[in-house]
Order: C-alpha cells, then sequence, then structure tokens
C-alpha cells in the first residue's frame, strides 16, 4: 500500500504537542500557580485518641476501678537512623543499657509486621509518674513519640472476681470487630469488664494532625474538619457495697469458701466474696503481669476460680427450708404436722442417721433442730406423690419446683463463667440406674441437701432472698446503672421472677429459720438487737473436714439483706459459716460491730486458719 | 548510495540516541533518589538489594541487547514478525497460569525477578502490525485489511485484558492512534472523541438534565437548518438555547427540558411533512443513542466496572465524592509531593514526601513524583521536555521514510511513547485517572525498560538503514 494520508501527520504533530503542553501546564499549575501544595509542613499524620474506659464504682459512688495514665514508646527505625540521636544520654534517660536499646532497635525487618519508615513500639507499659520526666526531654531525640493509654486503677484492693481485668485485644478480635479495636487496644477479659465492655469501652477518636519532616507538630490538617473527638465509656455504678465487699474479704482470709450477700428487694448483689482471693491490681495491665497470672494460675488453691459463681457445691441442711416450702405448697405437709424422729431415717437397710434433738411437732421445729428423718419422709412423699411405682413423675415435679427457684440452672447473673449447679431429675436417675428400676430410695439423701445435688454459692444466696422475699427473686446482678445514661439493658433485672410457693407457706419456714438462731443450731450467731432468720448446713464431705455452711436474711420482716456463706472443710455450719453472716449482716445493717461479744466472735474469725500452711504458692499472691 | 552528514556517524539518528540516553540517566537517579535513605543504608550503587542497583543490572542488559539488535540484518526483524507476534501471544496466554500477584497474573517468576510478557507484547505488536500495514495489497480503504489490523491489536489486548491488567492492556490503545495515521477512518475518532466528551460531561455532575437539554438543543438546531429556513427561525432556536443557559435555575431543568423536548418533536414533525427523511432520521437516531447514553453512563460507572474502577474515576472527575483520606489520598499525596517542589524543587535527594512513603509506588509508576518534588517545575519541565523532544524526532524519523515498514513501524512506537508519558504524568499530576503504567526509561522494572530499549533499538536500526535500501 501506499502513504495516501501523509496529510494526517500533522494532526499527529499537533495533537501530541497539545498532549505535551497539557502536562506541562498541569505542573505548572500545581507547582508554581496553586501555592497551596509548597506548603512544607503539610505532612499529615492521623492520631487515635483513645476513650477513658467508664470507671466502676460501689452503690454509694465510692469508686471501685479508674483510669490510671500509662505510655508507650514508639520508634520509626529511619527517622532514628537519620537524626543521629545521642544514644547513651536515651539510654541513661530510659535507665536502660545499650544491648536493651539495640534489642528493643534492631526488629526482624523482613517481617510483615515491622517497617523501618512506620513506628513501632520500642517500650510499652511505663507508668505515668516514671514517664512526665522522659516525656520532657523527648523532642531531643526525634523519631521517638510517645502514646498515651489508659488502664486500671484499684483505689479499693476488693473484688477482683468481679470486676476481672482488662488485656489487649488478639488479632482474631481484632478482625471480628469490624475496626472497632485497633492492635493495642484494651478490652476486658473476665467479670464485669467483659460483661459490660459496650458500655464502658467509649468509642475512639481521631485527630489528622501536620507533622514537618523532624515530625513536629504543626497544626491541625483541614482545621480539624475530619477531626472525631473521642466519646469516653460510661460510669457504671455497681450495687456493691465497698464496705461489706472489704468485711467479707477480711472475714473471709485464710479460708476457702465463698460468701454472695444479696438485697433481696431487688436482686442486687450487695457483696460476692471468693476466698482465696487476690488483689485486682495483681493483674492490671503492666509489665509483670504475664508472671503475676502464671503464679495465680498454678496455685493449688486455684484464686482465679471464682467460687461464688462456679464452685458447685452440695447444699447440706441449708436446702431443708426449701423442702419444707415445697412441701407445705404440695400438701405434703402442714404446718403443724409432727414426726417421730427415731435417730434417723429407716427404710428396709437404709439408714441416715440423725442427730438427737427436742420434739419435732411442727415444720418449724423440723427447721429449728434440722431433723433429718423429717426431711428424709418428705422427701419420699414428694417423690412418691403420683404413688410409689412412679418415683419418675415425683421427681420430674420436684425437679420443676426446683427450677423455679433457680437451681439446676444458670441465674443469668451479669457476671461471666456462672456455673449451673445440678439438680438431678428422672433423666439422670434413668440414666444412672436404668429406667423404671430405681425408686426414691435411690435419692433419698436430696432430700437433706447431700448426694447428687449441687448448688453455687450464688443460687444459696437467691435461695435465702426467695424465702426472705416469701415466693420471688429478681435475677442477681451487679450493674445499677450507667453514669446519667438510661439505657434499656438493665430492665431485665427489674423483673419479678415467682416460685410456685404461695406466699403463706412461707411463714412456717421464716419462724423456723427464725428459731434456728434464738435456740437451734446457731444459737452463738445471735445479732443483738436484730431479727436474724437462717439455717446452718454441714455438708457431709468423705475427702475431708466437713463443709460449714449457711443462708440467712434479716431482719425478718421487710429483710434488707439475704446472704449464703460456704466455708470449705470449716466443719459445722454453727461454727464458721453462721458466725460470718452474723456479722456481714450486722455490719451491714447497724454500720459496725460493737458489742463485746460481737467482738470476741469477730476475733475469733479473724484468727481462724483453715488453709493448710504447708501450702507455701499461695502466700505468694497474697 | 551513501551520503554522510555529520549528525548521523555511523547512519545513526544521535539526537534520538542523546534524548534516550538522558532520559535513562534521569530515570536512574530518581529511582536511586527514591530508594536512597541515608548514607547509613547505602552500599554501592550497584547493591542489588536497592532499586537503583537493579536498574543498573537493567540498563547494562539493555545497552547489550540494544547492541545485539545493531548487528542484525533488519530484513530478518520483518520476516519473523508474525514468529514474534504468535510467541508473545504465547506467552499471553501461559501467563494466564501462573499464581496471581496483586490480583493480576502478568508476571512469570524466573527466581526472584519478575517477568512481564505484556511489555514484550507491545514490541511484537508494532513490528506486526507495521509489517501487516506495509504489504503491498493492505489497502486501508477495504473493510477486510482495517478488520484484520483491529484484530492485531485486539488479540494481545484482550489477553492482557484477561491478567487482569487494564493499565497494560489500554497501552494497545496507543495503536489506533498510528491506524488512524495509516487511514482508518476519521469520523470513528470523532465519534470516539464525542463519546468521552459525553461521558465526562456525564459524570461530573449528579443532575445531567442540562446535557439532555444540551443534546436536544443541539439536535433542534441541526432540524432548522436541514429545513433550510431562513435565519430567523435558526436564530429563535440559538436564543432558546440562550435563555435556557443563561437565566433558568437548577431545579426548572425537568421542565425546560420538556419544552425542549417538545419543540424537539414539532421540528422533527416538521421535517417529515417536508420528507426530509434522511436527515431527521439520522438527527434523531444520534441525538436518542446521545439521551441514552448519557443517562446510562452514571449507571454503568456505578453498577458494572468495578469498585476498584470506580474509584479511580471518582477521584479524577469527582474528588469531592470522595474521603480525603480513602480512594483520593493517594493522588493528593502524589500532587502534593510534585506541588511541593515549587520552581526549583527542594534538590537532589531531598524529596522528603517521597522518601517517607507518603507516595504509594514512589519507585515504579509514581516515579514522576520524585522529580517534581526534588527538582521542581524546571525538571517536569525539562523531562516532559525531553520526552516530546523524543515523540516528535521519532515522528520526523517515520516521515523521512522510504520503507512503509520502518514508517509505520516508527508512528507506533511514537504513540506507545506518547500514551505512556501522558497516561503516566497525567496520571501523578490527577489529569488522568489513575491507570498504573510505567513512565518508559524512568520508572523502576526490568520488563518496561528492557522492552522500551529494543522498541527504540530496533527503531535507530531500522532508521540507519534507510539509505542503503530502498524496500
Amino acid at each position: 500500500m501506499q502513504d495516501l494520508y501523509q496529510d494526517r501527520q500533522k494532526v499527529l504533530q499537533v495533537a501530541f504537542v497539545i498532549g505535551g503542553l497539557m502536562l506541562l501546564f498541569q505542573c505548572f499549575q500545581i507547582q508554581v500557580l496553586d501555592k497551596s501544595y509548597q506548603l512544607q509542613h503539610s505532612y499529615r499524620e492521623a492520631l487515635t485518641l483513645y476513650p477513658s474506659r467508664g470507671a466502676i464504682k460501689d452503690r454509694n459512688g465510692e469508686l471501685l476501678v479508674h483510669n490510671l495514665a500509662m505510655y508507650d514508646l514508639l520508634v520509626t527505625y529511619n527517622k532514628v537512623k537519620k537524626s543521629d540521636i545521642d544514644t547513651l544520654a536515651f539510654c541513661k534517660l530510659l535507665g536502660i543499657n545499650d544491648s536493651v536499646f539495640f534489642a528493643h532497635m534492631n526488629k526482624d525487618f523482613n517481617d510483615k509486621y515491622y517497617s523501618k519508615r512506620k513506628p513501632y513500639d520500642f517500650l510499652t507499659q511505663i507508668p505515668g509518674d516514671k514517664f512526665a520526666s522522659i516525656e520532657e526531654r523527648l523532642f531531643q531525640f526525634p523519631g521517638f513519640e510517645s502514646r498515651r493509654k489508659s488502664v486500671r486503677g484499684y483505689p479499693a484492693q476488693v473484688g477482683a472476681h468481679i470486676f476481672g481485668y482488662i488485656s489487649e485485644v488478639n488479632s482474631t478480635q481484632i478482625k471480628n470487630s469490624k475496626g472497632l479495636y485497633q492492635r493495642g487496644d484494651y478490652s476486658g477479659t473476665t467479670g464485669l469488664e467483659l460483661s459490660y465492655e459496650e458500655q464502658l469501652r467509649g468509642v475512639r477518636g481521631v485527630e489528622h494532625v501536620l507533622k514537618d519532616k523532624w515530625g513536629k507538630r504543626k497544626g491541625k490538617y483541614k482545621e480539624g474538619k475530619l477531626d472525631v473527638a473521642a466519646k469516653s465509656g460510661l460510669d457504671l455504678i455497681t450495687s456493691i457495697d465497698l464496705k461489706l465487699q472489704e468485711y467479707g474479704e477480711k472475714l473471709m482470709k485464710n479460708k476457702i469458701g465463698a460468701i454472695v450477700a444479696i438485697e433481696p428487694s431487688s436482686g442486687e448483689i450487695l457483696a460476692m466474696i471468693s476466698s482465696p482471693a487476690y488483689k485486682p491490681s495483681v493483674l492490671a495491665v503492666n509489665r509483670d503481669r504475664k508472671n503475676a497470672y502464671n503464679k495465680l494460675q498454678q496455685d493449688s488453691l486455684i484464686p482465679l476460680f471464682n467460687r461464688a459463681l462456679m464452685a458447685q457445691y452440695p447444699p447440706g441442711s441449708i436446702f431443708k427450708p426449701v423442702l419444707s416450702a415445697i412441701g407445705l405448697q404440695e400438701k405434703i405437709l402442714t404446718p403443724n404436722r409432727s414426726m417421730n424422729c427415731v435417730g434417723g431415717f429407716i427404710y428396709g437397710s437404709l439408714k441416715i442417721g440423725c442427730h438427737s434433738h427436742g420434739p419435732v411437732n411442727t415444720v418449724s421445729a423440723a427447721i429449728q433442730y434440722s431433723c433429718n428423718k423429717y426431711y428424709c419422709q418428705t422427701f419420699k412423699e414428694l417423690i412418691n406423690v403420683y404413688g410409689f411405682y412412679y418415683p419418675e413423675k415425683g421427681m420430674d415435679f420436684l425437679s420443676k419446683h426446683l427450677y423455679d427457684w433457680g437451681l439446676g440452672r444458670k441465674l443469668g447473673v451479669d457476671v461471666p463463667n456462672e456455673a449451673s449447679g445440678h439438680v438431678p431429675n428422672t433423666a439422670y436417675y434413668n440414666r444412672k440406674h436404668g429406667k423404671g428400676v430405681w425408686k426414691f430410695s435411690h435419692a433419698v439423701s436430696v432430700g437433706i441437701g447431700q448426694g447428687e445435688l449441687l448448688i453455687t454459692p450464688l443460687q444459696m444466696a437467691n435461695m435465702a432472698a426467695i424465702i426472705a422475699n416469701r415466693g420471688f427473686y429478681y435475677i442477681p446482678h451487679f450493674a445499677k446503672k450507667f453514669g446519667t445514661d438510661s439505657t434499656t439493658i438493665l430492665d431485665k433485672y427489674k423483673v419479678r421472677h415467682y416460685t410456685k410457693i404461695h406466699p403463706r407457706n412461707f411463714e412456717a419456714v421464716v419462724q423456723g429459720m427464725k428459731d434456728v438462731v434464738l435456740a437451734g443450731t446457731a444459737q452463738r450467731s445471735k445479732i443483738p438487737g436484730i431479727v436474724l432468720c437462717g439455717k446452718t448446713g454441714t455438708v457431709e464431705n468423705n475427702k475431708g473436714e466437713d463443709h460449714s455452711t449457711f443462708i440467712g436474711f434479716a431482719p425478718m420482716d421487710k429483710p434488707k439483706i439475704a446472704i449464703a456463706v460456704y466455708v470449705e472443710n470449716g466443719g459445722f455450719g454453727a461454727a464458721y459459716a453462721a458466725p460470718i453472716s452474723s456479722l456481714m449482716i450486722e455490719l451491714y445493717l447497724k454500720g459496725n460491730i460493737d458489742s463485746i461479744t460481737r467482738k470476741e466472735l469477730e476475733e475469733y474469725i479473724l484468727k481462724a486458719n483453715l488453709i493448710d500452711k504447708a501450702n507455701e504458692n499461695y502466700s505468694l499472691v497474697h | 548510495m551513501r551520503q554522510s552528514r555529520e549528525s548521523d556517524i555511523g547512519g545513526y539518528d544521535w539526537t534520538t540516541i542523546i534524548l534516550w540516553a538522558s532520559l535513562v540517566f534521569a530515570g536512574w537517579s530518581m529511582i536511586f533518589a527514591a530508594g536512597y535513605l541515608d548514607d547509613g543504608s547505602f552500599v554501592s550503587f550497584y547493591d542489588l538489594n536497592k532499586t537503583y542497583g537493579r536498574q543498573m543490572l537493567w540498563i547494562v542488559i539493555g545497552v547489550v541487547i540494544v547492541g545485539i539488535i545493531q548487528l542484525i540484518e533488519s530484513n530478518l526483524y520483518r520476516a519473523f514478525a508474525p514468529l514474534f507476534y504468535i510467541f508473545a501471544a504465547f506467552l499471553l496466554i501461559a501467563v494466564l497460569f501462573t499464581k496471581p500477584v496483586n490480583g493480576a497474573t502478568s508476571w512469570f517468576d524466573l527466581g526472584g525477578f519478575r517477568f512481564q510478557p505484556s511489555e514484550f507484547a507491545k514490541v511484537a505488536t508494532c513490528i506486526m502490525l507495521a509489517t501487516f500495514l506495509s504489504l503491498p495489497n493492505s489497502r486501508m480503504q477495504e473493510l477486510k485489511v482495517k478488520m484484520i489490523a483491529m484484530g492485531i491489536i485486539l488479540c494481545p489486548l484482550l489477553l492482557v485484558l484477561l491478567q487482569g491488567d487494564v493499565g497494560s492492556a489500554l497501552v494497545y490503545f496507543a495503536f489506533t492512534i498510528m491506524l488512524f495515521r495509516a487511514g482508518m477512518d476519521a469520523y470513528i475518532y470523532v465519534l470516539g472523541l464525542i463519546v468521552v466528551a459525553l461521558s465526562i460531561a456525564a459524570l461530573l455532575f449528579d443532575e445531567i438534565w442540562w446535557l439532555i437539554n444540551f443534546i436536544l438543543f443541539i439536535a433542534n438546531f441541526f432540524f432548522v437548518k436541514f429545513m433550510k429556513k431562513n435565519n430567523i427561525w435558526v436564530s429563535c432556536i440559538v436564543l432558546h438555547g440562550l435563555i435556557t443557559y443563561l437565566f433558568f435555575r437548577e431545579d426548572s431543568y425537568v421542565f425546560l427540558t420538556v419544552i425542549t423536548g417538545l419543540v424537539f418533536l414539532t421540528l422533527a414533525t416538521l421535517n417529515f411533512i417536508e420528507k426530509n427523511w434522511e436527515s431527521s432520521v439520522f438527527t434523531m437516531f444520534f441525538s436518542g443513542l446521545a439521551v441514552f447514553f448519557v443517562t446510562s453512563v452514571n449507571y454503568i460507572v456505578n453498577n458494572l466496572i468495578g469498585a476498584h474502577r470506580q474509584e479511580r474515576i471518582w477521584v479524577w472527575l469527582r474528588p469531592e465524592k470522595c474521603h480525603p483520606l480513602g480512594p483520593l489520598y493517594n493522588v493528593e499525596q502524589s500532587k502534593y509531593a510534585i506541588g511541593s517542589g515549587g520552581w526549583t524543587g527542594k534538590g537532589f535527594l531531598q524529596g522528603e514526601r517521597t522518601k517517607l512513603d507518603y507516595v504509594p509506588e514512589q519507585s515504579t509508576d509514581f516515579i514522576f513524583c520524585t522529580i517534581g518534588e526534588e527538582w521542581g517545575f524546571f525538571g517536569s519541565f525539562i523531562i516532559i521536555g525531553i520526552f516530546f523532544a523524543l515523540i516528535l524526532r521519532v515522528l520526523f524519523i517515520a516521515q523521512r521514510q522510504r520503507s512503509l515498514f520502518v514508517k509505520f513501524y516508527a508512528l507506533g512506537v511514537a504513540c506507545i511513547l506518547f500514551f505512556h508519558v501522558f497516561i503516566n504524568i497525567g496520571m501523578t499530576t490527577g489529569l488522568v485517572p489513575v491507570i498504573g503504567i510505567p513512565l518508559p526509561f524512568i520508572s523502576y522494572g526490568g520488563s518496561s525498560f528492557i522492552s522500551f530499549s529494543i522498541l527504540l533499538g530496533m527503531l535507530i536500526k531500522f532508521d540507519s538503514d534507510r539509505l542503503y535500501v530502498f524496500r
């Protein structure tokens, strides 16, 4: 072919020249005409503004958990290399030697996580007071920058099990949070910190600043138009009574067990003690935490285990008031039913012993003397309510009652990891003995709170609250409200949960519990001027000393506090659990312990040491 | 017959070679500036762990290859053009089966060095197209020839598109400029330009009523013209248009468009009555098509081309729609870096923005940022000047060839160079949307550097032979 389009060469030339001129003009425009591009200090950096986490307060506004300033020191490798800093002075300032300096400085830059051009952690978790002197001179060391973080401080060193602790979020949490968390953020790991993470954490903010090439701040990017202020987390007002909590932890020192105190009229938990405890500051964010955590974990007494929620104990005799109320409701018992205790419950070859006590002519007396025969009989009649050959139906009937009492299931307290306890039911016995094989006699020890029945201390306290309320309870909880905010998430704690027991059936039970303290097993725990109703329990323990337990509430009318105490290996219920309960109640209702006899009782409890001294691990923490 | 002139020693076009060499030198210095941080990290110019060290290696390899090209009889290139082309197509297919890098299967991994066949396919396509167009019976007036020429371009284009590398695929459009020179119908290009203009106009605004109004107004103008009414009518239509644009507010545009539409229908009916069939159908068809097109452009961009490309288009045309810290960030940083250079720049190795990672890809696609920042407007002026001097020189070389093959080959080289330079510098300065293609001889990267070396190396070889033979 021939080149027939010579004239188009000109078009091409002109088009190319125009293209070149466009580029030149554009360059001229942004390099010379538009001065806004030449601002030297327009290096932008987005700084994260960390919100302060909500504080946790007790019911009277006392601070339980607050925020402490903590600093991380970050370094940008290339900036440090460029500016040739005085390494020696820097190490002196930080109090480290130069081998540590280089160890922190030289990361593995082949690793994707580290870049020589981006800041990475140099030294983390420097306490606020120590950092003040560092910050003053930090400008002399370009390439280093600080990052403020707030961690948790504990003005009152109590309630570690309740509050839980916070820790740095891991990569899965970051991935699942859809941008809510970033590397280095803290979130609640256990306890209330975890349950109310959403309310406590607040919302991160961002500030865009302009920096010059030495990293100095020169002002706000676009006059702060893109900045977002951080929103602090909400303060959590808990139902805890700090004084009571502190006193409870003091009383439980050197004992293993738990105390739970509830305000029956609201379900608010006044105190929850699990012993052995540890100081919450031990697991606060600092550089020794890992060590401390490992020590706690290796401790043979498992202080990390929150016994108040997670330990499932056989209740022993404190179960008797519950069975009385159910028996009365189902007309198995009448308030004046009497039974002849011949030293125990005898059924064929089965014999459950009873101690010697006065005549049992009423339900109240049965509770007062804790008569085993009476409750084995009641249990037998309850199970055989549809006839001797239909214990399945009777057992289901009873376990449904107990379920309404909050037993054998999680109550829904606002601290995670609650255990559900165990209420044996038909399915359980069918599995254990075979369907149609078992009779009431296989389960009769449940009637006196032994055997397969397992209850957590929280459920025990809730049982006491139900009796105190004469038939209903609120889900036990810690959260009263969030600062000034009126969220609806706490509405579920304002609903009454009824048992199937009519209030009049509680009269005999309460009377019996009153007599327990006045003239029964817990006479030593009388509180002058206050009518305490309670029930002791001595739980048979074939591995060692019996467990001492007590539930109670006071005053008898319009109760203000319901309590459950469980002391492992404490012997008789009246020995430790009942005195501890009465001291707690007295402190809560009167504000102090004043009479001489009561002081003596307090002294006796404080001195008691039920922990084997050979167990040295324990002393490391406390 | 051998003429000797002082300017072409050994028959070579030394102007081209000097421009070329200065680009390579400037390019390497810029890669050095982008990669160099401080004395502590600097080992030597040949440090293969650094981009500048490796680029040095590529330059040496490039010079050797250009030397070898000069030793081979130039007729061979032409004879083997179909073979090169088929081989390139084979490589483009083979590369589809490699492991994707950054979402595109564009590279062969050869022991640490990555090799991008689409760069070499450009060279093969250029020779192939030049060979085909210079065949004695290739007459551009024939539809068959046009189709084959388009086919030669589209084949590698589609293969590169399959790799997921849209930027490199777009480069093949450079050959359509060459086809224009060879005699492709001009109206296609006019239509293409109109389509581009309409798209940009439609994308620039959320409300496109004014654009529809404008199209209808143009159509009305043509209707009146076709009816050969006297000038009073024409001026009425023009007046109508002027009033519409000058005096009415945006919220009444729907109403105004309806009125213009009614005028349009009236004029169309009048045209039919006057039996101007051809012209009125033509006008209606094209105005209808234009209206349909502008209404669907927004839909196409929002729904069909993928979020990533959509973002780039919005960054280009509607920066106010984009979050300044999101998609806008790269282009804004690039413009900041270039803009901060001012008249004279910050000086060699002083470009803080490019060094401290404010600019992405600072040694490959965004290398021009380093030029702009460190050498200022003078540097940009000189680099753009050298590029366009080189492009115009290649165009001149094309013009002086007697061999049609070499002429079309040179045209192809000029078009590729122009396309690369215009798109690359245009994208760093915000003139065109971000399309990731390298700046010839300056961007870091072996495949790109060597393929451009081959492209120019063959050109000077062909050019040096121009007086020997009459082909």
